[in-house]
């Protein structure tokens, strides 16, 4: 089991592409973001995907904001996207020198 | 002798149905037989599912405008506050979205199509489709734009994507000079589109 997250945790979305059924869209992979609240235990739809109950996941909604996602973009400084990512796809930042 | 050459009266053809209607009618045909469906069960589902509609969510809204213990109940667990009010809040956790005068929220699922059908009922197709899924976390403010929403710089933009377990619905501002309204009345002003998150005004 990994670690709980706690809310306001910065962490790092993680970029690998698993054969099979992956459930965190591709523009997340590799952003950073703050843990906003956390909910489980949750089934693993990666290994449900093949009818294989796989370990509980917490799911963590998480905060990105558009300026990581989409750098020189021009999108407004607040904006930011909310998205839902199982703990097996998340990473606690090292620091501030955890650069992209 | 022609193919049509024994025709001596009409019978007109069934308009032909589309292919994907074909393969669904096959299957359900093949389950029902293979005893893994019961069309009773089936029919009672789609009953269900008939009776959800955006109307549901606008009870929730418009409860949430005008009493303040259970807007905090809905913040807190929304499943048990609206099955609190009698309206079934679906099998999975919800959470609500709070536009403000600082934040404006919208929802998509980029996956796939995760929509809070219990209380807004199935979702329209501008919501399923690739060019909304993949364009509204890209360009927000433009998507927006084209569903005649302009949001003012210094609101900012949240997009919440669903592709998981959670459900989301946008509560919108209440608009103002509705003042001593009932419930109902209210409710009568929250359309599907707030509540995705693609409309900021409501117009009175």
């Amino acid at each position: 089991m990994i670690p709980e997250l706690t809310p306001g945790t910065p962490v790092r979305i993680a970029r690998r592409t698993p054969a099979g059924h992956v459930r965190v869209p591709g523009y997340a992979m590799g952003a950073r973001g703050i843990v906003l609240s956390g909910y489980g235990p949750a089934e693993d739809p990666e290994t449900l995907a093949y009818g294989v109950r796989g370990e509980p996941r917490r799911v963590y909604r998480v905060r990105v904001s558009m300026a990581e996602l989409w750098p020189g973009d021009g999108t407004g400084e607040n904006d930011a996207l909310e998205i839902e990512i199982y703990d097996h796809w998340l990473a606690p930042l090292e620091g501030p020198h955890d650069a992209p | 002798m022609m193919p049509h050459d024994h025709h001596d009266h009409d019978h007109p053809a069934p308009p032909a149905l589309p292919p994907a209607a074909r393969r669904l009618l096959a299957l359900r045909a093949l389950l029902v037989e293979a005893g893994h469906l019961d069309p009773a069960r089936l029919a009672e589902v789609l009953h269900v599912i008939d009776q959800r509609s955006p109307r549901l969510g606008a009870l929730v809204v418009a409860r949430a405008w005008t009493d303040p213990d259970f807007a905090e109940r809905l913040r807190k667990d929304a499943r048990t506050a609206i099955a609190s009010i009698g309206i079934d809040p679906g099998p999975a956790p919800l959470v609500v979205l709070e536009n403000t005068a600082e934040v404006h929220n919208v929802v998509v699922c980029t996956l796939c199509s995760c929509y809070p059908r219990a209380l807004l009922g199935p979702p329209p197709d501008w919501y399923k489709s690739r060019a909304y899924r993949a364009r509204v976390v890209r360009w927000p403010r433009a998507v927006l734009s084209e569903f005649g929403t302009s949001l003012p710089e210094q609101v900012a933009v949240r997009v919440h994507d669903s592709t998981a377990d959670l459900r989301y619905l946008v509560i919108p501002e209440r608009p103002a000079a509705t003042t001593g309204w009932s419930v109902e009345r209210l409710a009568g002003l929250v359309g599907r589109d707030a509540m995705i998150g693609v409309q900021r005004t409501l117009s009175v």
